[in-house]
């Protein structure tokens, strides 16, 4: 007989005196001194225990599990850091940490101060007949007093006193308690004090576009949510939290640079070419993190491929790594928070909220076409270079004709996706679901060329280092590349398969009917 | 579900403070426990501060109607089945139903899901309720003032548990109210305590117990570090581990 009830509209501090004033005399409350705890919140900076209905938070160094409605799933201790990540926890947290956020950290979304009290009503032979325990929780904020959210009162009748629960009840109805309670209610409800509500940053890119609209409205709208994104991770990255906050980055960069690419026709903007130049410049400092970064994060991976003997020169490569990651990230740190950078960003603030006024009257009648119209064009033009070079490429065709055909993909990959709410959803889901099969299968023939080639040089460079320790360092590498070369010929040779079953004849038929 | 009747044909030899203390060890011990309050004048009901529902007596208690009338005490794993006072004729009502069957076991069996043990707070008499009680009983703890009249009763009830063709070895005595400055308390216990029947346990005459009746409280809740607590405490180690050889 337990019950739990929730409110959500507290205005201050719930008297429960006050709240069960409506009880008869026969009854009494008692009331246990309240305990107050300081709880707090954590979420990846995308949302990933949220988009699996998990909710994590910490006391101390408890680190709680629960679903959505505050059923507990995992406790246990970790560390007192701001942003752990799954390995600074240990058993079985660890694995389903590992399993939910990956490489992510986790980071504190809201700190909220609970106040627990525990009470009894009696009847008149001071017998027990109901016990109960009132939460309340605050917000806390950095210099102002804490904000009510809400409570929940938890009601456990005891066996044979039915009455006193009914009568109970029905206060707590009356005074607009709903019947139950959600941990999630009370996040969201945390968040939206602050501000926020959960969710509210994907990786993933998604738009509304109207099929009316201008190109040039269109791309305004993408560009700006393009760049929010990029400066939503600008902090992230500079206080190198974890690895995504600079791939995320990277990514609405490319997606920016391919956009303003594909538009160099319709919308030509004096400014467009040294614009271009600079975002070019933005990728090219944030390119050797990012490059040492996948090689680290498939640290244990390399391991795996090598036996036993080759290990410790391995560890000396990684070692090294490491140590050139910290040189390179202070660059690129400094890069970030210098004043041309910023200027920078404001300056393509400007030119995207002013693309429309900053057509030259040659790019007028262009630039006024409808989004749809050019939307169709430029994935028609993508799509058709891909079959054609696709098709020619055969087993002796070099290395850079796959390079190629990658790039196109990754081009219609993004037109795709910029122009995706403009079709048909079904059509478009699986279209872009065989695209990215075909690219998985380019991308990976990619990345293990140039996972060779970056070893490759390492390796040339050894000669400079201490002999004993280069030889070490070169057998482990040598023996990377082996391995490396060997899987790329099992991708390469399965690149047939992979784009006949993008252009079979039923996805021909969905490209037309789109465009 | 094991019974324990907590019987003796006499009164005023402390087989309420027995039944309620008890029934706290054993609910204390993790054991889903109830404790039923046979004895019309609900003292384990008061100890506990639990009144009987309205609507409760004896012809539902006769039905196997229990359910609807259990109340939970302050303590978890422990409920209460309070008395009626309609139940001083419960041994008429049962012997007019006839039956030479165990009705108190079919009585007990709608509750024998739910509760690992059942504890029988009996009246102080020796009729047909206490023939059914003997029976229906895994086992029937006798509470005996260490004197001459208790020690008769008891040999009585050893008598009618033969007469019933009982297992003897379901009868455990112990020694309670025991005032070790009596010669009499002493030598009877000299006497009879090393028979096979008595526990070694022994619940001395002490004010805490006779003070339930102020506090309303097993004596392990009211005084925990008292003596008297440490004393149910073993003797309900001691019981359960009799009832567990059986």
């Amino acid at each position: 007989m337990k019950e739990t009830w929730s409110t959500s509209t507290l205005s201050e501090q719930i008297d429960l005196a006050v709240l069960l004033a409506g009880l008869s005399k026969h009854y009494a409350l008692l009331e246990d001194d309240a305990l107050v705890e300081t709880l707090c919140y954590l979420d990846t900076f995308d949302w990933r225990l949220y988009d699996k209905g998990l909710l994590c938070r910490r006391q101390g160094r408890s680190y709680v599990l629960t679903d959505f409605s505050g059923e507990y799933l995992l406790q246990a201790d970790g560390p007192t850091s701001d942003q752990p990540l799954f390995r600074d926890f240990e058993g079985a947290m660890n694995e389903k940490l590992a399993e939910v956020i990956g490489v992510r950290a986790l980071l504190p979304l809201v700190e909220i101060v609970r106040r627990r009290q525990s009470f009894q009503i009696v009847n008149h032979d001071q017998k027990r007949v109901l016990s109960g325990l009132l939460e309340q929780d605050h917000l806390m904020q950095e210099g102002g007093s804490p904000i009510p959210l809400g409570g929940s009162l938890r009601v456990e009748g005891v066996r044979g006193y039915s009455k006193i629960m009914a009568k109970v009840t029905a206060i707590l109805q009356r005074q607009g308690f709903e019947a139950g309670y959600s941990a999630e209610r009370g996040l969201r409800s945390a968040l939206a004090a602050m501000g926020r509500k959960p969710l509210d940053y994907c990786s993933q890119f998604s738009i509304r576009l109207d099929p009316t609209e201008t190109i040039v409205q269109a791309a305004q709208k993408i560009f700006l949510q393009l760049l929010a994104g990029m400066e939503r991770n600008i902090p992230g990255m500079i206080e190198d939290i974890d690895s995504e906050f600079l791939h995320d980055f990277r990514v609405a960069l490319r997606r920016t640079r391919s956009l303003l690419g594909s538009l160099k026709k319709t919308v030509s903007g004096a400014e467009v070419e040294s614009l271009q130049q600079e975002l070019q410049k933005i990728g090219l400092v944030t390119g050797p993190v990012r490059d040492l970064d996948v090689y680290l994060l498939e640290e244990s991976g390399y391991h795996a491929m090598l036996p036993e003997g080759l290990q410790e020169g391995l560890a000396v490569f990684f070692k090294g790594l490491r140590r050139q990651r910290v040189k390179e990230f202070r660059r690129l740190q400094k890069a970030l928070q210098a004043k041309t950078f910023h200027q920078f960003l404001l300056r393509w603030r400007r030119y995207v909220e002013d693309l429309e006024t900053s057509l030259l009257p040659s790019d007028l009648t262009t630039g006024h076409e409808t989004c749809k119209k050019v939307a169709v064009k430029a994935i028609r033009k993508r799509l058709r270079a891909i079959l054609k070079d696709g098709a020619l490429i055969g087993p002796q065709s070099p290395d850079a004709d796959l390079h190629s055909v990658r790039i196109q993909a990754k081009k219609l990959r993004y037109l795709l996706e910029f122009y995706r709410s403009l079709f048909p959803e079904p059509a478009m889901d699986s279209l872009v679901k065989s695209l990215k099969k075909l690219q998985d299968n380019l991308g990976s023939f990619n990345d293990l060329s140039v996972q060779q080639q970056m070893l490759a040089r390492y390796q040339n460079g050894l000669a400079d280092g201490e002999p004993k320790k280069a030889v070490l360092v070169a057998a482990a590498l040598g023996g990377l590349i082996t391995h490396l070369h060997e899987e790329q010929v099992n991708v390469r040779q399965k690149f047939d398969l992979a784009f006949a079953q993008f252009t079979t004849a039923e996805n021909r038929k969905l490209f037309h009917s789109l465009v | 579900m094991k019974i324990i009747a907590i019987y003796s044909s006499k009164g005023g030899v402390g087989k309420t403070a027995t039944a309620v203390n008890l029934a706290y060890g054993c609910a204390r011990s993790g054991r889903k426990t109830l404790l039923c309050d046979m004895d019309p004048q609900g003292a384990a009901g008061y100890y506990y501060r639990i009144r009987p529902k309205e609507s409760f007596n004896r012809k539902q208690f006769l039905k196997g109607d229990l359910e609807p009338f259990i109340r939970g005490t302050d303590y978890e794993n422990l409920d209460l089945l309070p008395t009626h006072f309609s139940f001083r004729h419960l041994d008429i009502a049962l012997d007019e139903r006839g039956g030479a069957g165990n009705e108190l076991k079919r009585i007990f069996a709608c509750i024998e899901d739910e509760y690992e043990v059942l504890i029988l707070d009996c009246p102080p008499n020796m009729t047909l309720l206490s023939e059914k009680i003997i029976m229906a009983a895994d086992l029937v703890v006798t509470p005996v003032i260490p004197t001459t009249l208790s020690i008769l009763s008891f040999a009585q009830l050893i008598k009618l548990t033969d007469k019933l063709e009982v297992n003897r070895k379901k009868l455990v005595a112990f020694f309670s109210m025991v005032d070790r400055r009596k010669n009499m308390h002493s030598d009877t216990i000299a006497k009879f305590g090393k028979k096979k029947m008595f526990l070694a346990s022994e619940i001395p005459y002490l004010a805490d117990v006779e003070k339930m009746g102020l506090y309303r409280q097993p004596v392990a809740v009211s005084v925990p570090s008292s003596a008297a607590a440490t004393a149910y405490a073993q003797l309900w180690l001691e019981v359960w581990r009799r009832g567990a050889l059986l």
